[in-house]
């Protein structure tokens, strides 16, 4: 397809058919030719009716339409690309490495200026960006002038605080033959020198210096199982650069340091490149419980790490008055599970659900009880509940009409439990809690339990609050990468073919036509001379 | 510059020729009507002159010389001069499609003026359209050529008629007429034709044509215009009625060939692209040719 040098004079081209035309129309109309005998054109064929635009038309006005258009487009300087250009891949190394700051500026911004600087010296014609680990986004680049903002923006980890999802490296089948495939990187990923052996990546482009990093890995906080009103804490610190390192961790609850220590560390892949520091706070501190490094290195953002330790507090549960002592008993056993406000569970015993905004686990009541003539089965969408074992033996069930929602326990076909998804979820279990041997056997305060973590969706029993950074994520130090085959040399710079020259001969044959008519040479005009004389 | 190739020296030239041509009598055969007081080889007697030695002694009139006692020889009516008139068309017609046809026109009528003049011939002028536009009368000598130039240089708007037979009223009795134009009307002018041979005297026609007479600019439909009456006319294929104009043409022609045979008129055809000299002269070798 050709391009335009001067585009605006397509429109120009446009306009010129109807213009010539008019211009025809308009001289054409009632304008009469002399002669010197009209008696002699009286034996003519007649002329038809005149058009509703004029009369006569001359019919050169075709001929001056096409070389007013031709005039048009060669004013347009039409020109075809002597040879497609070079289409480019840009792979754009999105690891948390490029989060690294270098002399002031983010590593990523100084990978973006070094891309752009490698494309200015060639002829690429198109410029796709992808990044590394997540293929399907391809930006289209300015070959000449990529924009650097939206290189950086891909060079730039999309989720790091919580450790980037370390997709798979795209497969070398799936990097496209037809272009030139480069990869701009900081080569801080192990896994990166594999990829590269096997992908046909044609130049490298690395960045990055800074080799030093230290890094919070882990931080997690439960109840003391020995202490109740305590809670262990577990810090991990890893050395990841190259030399040993030495920092502070400070943990703070809601601003206020409450503990702080030095932790001195072997350079990564040496024993003492790790520390694991055991701590216990009181449970009274409970809160957002931050873990910092200090002081910061290149790679700032993995020297914080952040959990709630709120999530630790036991469960409010309010509990219907209708429920009877063996459930209270079960209820009061569980550690994770206390009466109070607020409730975030409501456990009720009856007939009919309590009309609640809140989970609820309904012991249903019903006219009588019965055996259940089969063994109990969990379903599928039972989860951690099947870890709970029972015995038709122990187990009665209530008559009553039949549940609504997804059945997760049955035996001979009826349903003994219920669930009932929505905004507040309903378990229904349609067991005789009282009149089966359930509430003597130790399984029941497990089923008690197992339930209400479904319904509060976590582990009430053992609560966790923990966050945790994969290593590979924090390692920033460039690695050398496999010895790539030299790179095509930059092409020069594509010749266009101008095709103005020939669309002006094309207007100059098409004006010698039109005065060759004009002046009477056309192929008919000797048949007109003799017929004349 | 109406007539910019008439010059002197061409037109003695295209004189001789023409004395050449019509080397012989009859020349321009005379009509019936002799000049009155030009002596020449007549046979009407005239008067006596003194005998001159040398000279054919059977002119002697030996009784008229007895009675004046000297030889006195007879004279006689020259009858090979006579008169002649050159009617020109100056009908709007003559300048389309262009100015060739009425040049040409103009340079054979002043030419035909000073063959005739040259030849001791009385030569009258007039031009015509829908009326008697110029008129010159007869007359003689180099004197009266320029005379009939002058009528001829006279510029004036275009007629818009060819009313030839308005011409037979302003030609005296047995003279003849040389007509000058292209015969371009629906009767060819044969009308006027016939009142100028009802004169008595000899009458010739040089029907002038540019040749693009049938030829328009333009293709598919188109409005003509008539040159002399500005009638307009609508045709839907200028090609095929510009060939259909030719054939009428031509046969118009034909049959003012065919006409000019019947009554005895010496006519000739030409175009506006040829030069006057060729033109006469073939014209009158075809009118000697004629009256033999």
């Amino acid at each position: 397809m050709p391009e335009w040098a001067a585009p605006g004079w397509l429109a120009a081209a446009l306009a010129a058919a109807p213009l010539v035309w008019w211009l025809h129309a308009r001289r054409g109309a009632g304008e009469a030719m002399a002669v010197a005998a009209l008696y002699l054109w009286r034996d003519a064929p007649p002329a038809q009716a005149p058009r509703p635009g004029g009369g006569r038309r001359d019919p050169r006005w075709r001929l001056r339409a096409l070389l007013a258009v031709l005039l048009c487009v060669a004013a347009a300087r039409p020109f075809l690309p002597a040879a497609p250009a070079a289409r480019v891949e840009l792979w754009l190394d999105d690891s948390s490495a490029m989060l690294a700051d270098e002399a002031g500026m983010p590593r990523a911004r100084r990978a973006a200026r070094a891309a752009r600087a490698a494309l200015a010296g060639t002829s690429a014609g198109q410029v796709i960006a992808r990044r590394l680990r997540t293929p399907a986004t391809a930006v289209s680049l300015d070959a000449r002038a990529p924009d650097l903002e939206r290189l950086e923006a891909l060079l730039t980890p999309q989720a790091h605080r919580s450790g980037v999802t370390r997709n798979a490296f795209p497969a070398p089948v799936m990097l496209q033959a037809g272009a030139q495939h480069w990869l701009v990187t900081a080569g801080a990923d192990p896994a990166l020198a594999a990829w590269l052996s096997t992908a046909p990546v044609t130049r490298v482009i690395q960045v990055g210096e800074a080799s030093e990093n230290v890094a919070l890995l882990r931080l997690s906080a439960r109840p003391s199982a020995a202490r109740a009103d305590s809670d262990r804490v577990l810090v991990e610190v890893a050395n990841l650069g190259r030399a040993a390192a030495g920092r502070r961790v400070f943990l703070e609850v809601a601003g206020r340091i409450v503990h702080d220590e030095p932790v001195s560390l072997a350079p990564a892949g040496q024993a003492g490149d790790r520390a694991l520091l055991h701590l216990t706070l009181p449970a009274a501190r409970r809160g957002p419980l931050l873990a910092r490094l200090s002081p910061t290195d290149a790679l700032a953002v993995d020297d914080l790490l952040e959990v709630d330790t709120r999530d630790l507090e036991p469960v409010a549960v309010v509990v219907d008055r209708g429920c009877g002592g063996a459930v209270r008993a079960a209820l009061a056993a569980h550690p994770g599970l206390r009466e109070g406000e607020p409730a975030r569970l409501s456990v009720a015993c009856g007939s009919a659900p309590p009309d609640l905004a809140l989970p609820v686990l309904w012991f249903r009541a019903g006219t009588g009880s019965r055996p259940v003539n089969g063994w109990p089965v969990w379903s599928l969408d039972a989860g951690d509940l099947a870890a709970v074992a029972l015995a038709p033996r122990w187990l009665r069930e209530v008559v009553a009409p039949a549940p609504e929602g997804a059945s997760l326990l049955t035996a001979g076909g009826r349903v003994l439990i219920a669930a009932r998804d929505g905004p507040a979820p309903q378990l229904e279990v349609r067991l005789d809690v009282a009149g089966g041997g359930l509430v003597r056997r130790r399984e029941f305060p497990a089923l008690v339990a197992a339930l209400a973590d479904r319904l509060v969706s976590r582990d009430t029993l053992a609560p966790l609050a923990s966050a945790v950074r994969d290593a590979g994520d924090s390692r920033i130090a460039p690695a050398p990468l496999p010895h790539l085959p030299a790179a095509a040399p930059a092409a020069p710079a594509p010749r266009s073919h101008d095709l103005t020259p020939p669309l002006l001969a094309a207007v100059c044959l098409l004006l010698a036509a039109d005065l060759l008519l004009a002046a009477g040479l056309s192929p008919a005009w000797p048949r007109r001379r003799r017929a004349a004389t | 510059m109406l007539l910019p190739d008439l010059d002197e020296s061409a037109l003695m030239r295209v004189a001789r020729l023409a004395d050449r041509v019509l080397a012989a009598p009859p020349g321009f055969r005379p009509g019936p009507w002799q000049h009155p007081r030009r002596a020449g080889a007549g046979q009407e007697f005239l008067d006596f002159e003194p005998h001159a030695p040398g000279s054919d002694a059977r002119r002697i009139d030996w009784r008229a010389s007895a009675r004046a006692g000297r030889l006195l020889e007879r004279r006689f009516q020259d009858a090979t001069a006579s008169e002649w008139c050159v009617c020109l068309d100056r009908s709007a017609s003559m300048s389309v499609p262009g100015a060739g046809k009425a040049r040409l026109a103009a340079e054979l009528a002043a030419a035909l003026a000073f063959v005739l003049l040259h030849r001791e011939h009385g030569v009258s002028f007039l031009a015509f359209s829908e009326r008697v536009e110029e008129v010159c009368p007869a007359g003689r000598g180099r004197a009266h050529f320029a005379r009939v130039l002058q009528r001829l240089a006279r510029s004036a708007e275009p007629g818009a008629g060819s009313r030839l037979e308005l011409c037979a009223q302003r030609v005296a009795r047995r003279c003849s007429v040389v007509v000058v134009s292209d015969f371009l009307a629906p009767d060819a002018m044969r009308p006027g034709l016939l009142r100028l041979l009802r004169r008595g005297g000899r009458v010739h026609a040089l029907q002038v044509l540019d040749g693009s007479e049938c030829t328009v600019d333009a293709r598919g439909p188109a409005l003509l215009r008539d040159a002399e009456s500005g009638q307009v006319l609508a045709v839907g294929d200028a090609g095929a009625a510009a060939r259909a104009a030719a054939r009428t043409l031509a046969r118009q022609q034909r049959e003012l060939r065919r006409f000019c045979r019947r009554h005895a008129i010496a006519y000739s055809a030409c175009r506006a692209h040829e030069g006057w000299q060729d033109v006469l002269l073939r014209h009158l070798g075809r009118a000697r040719r004629f009256d033999a």
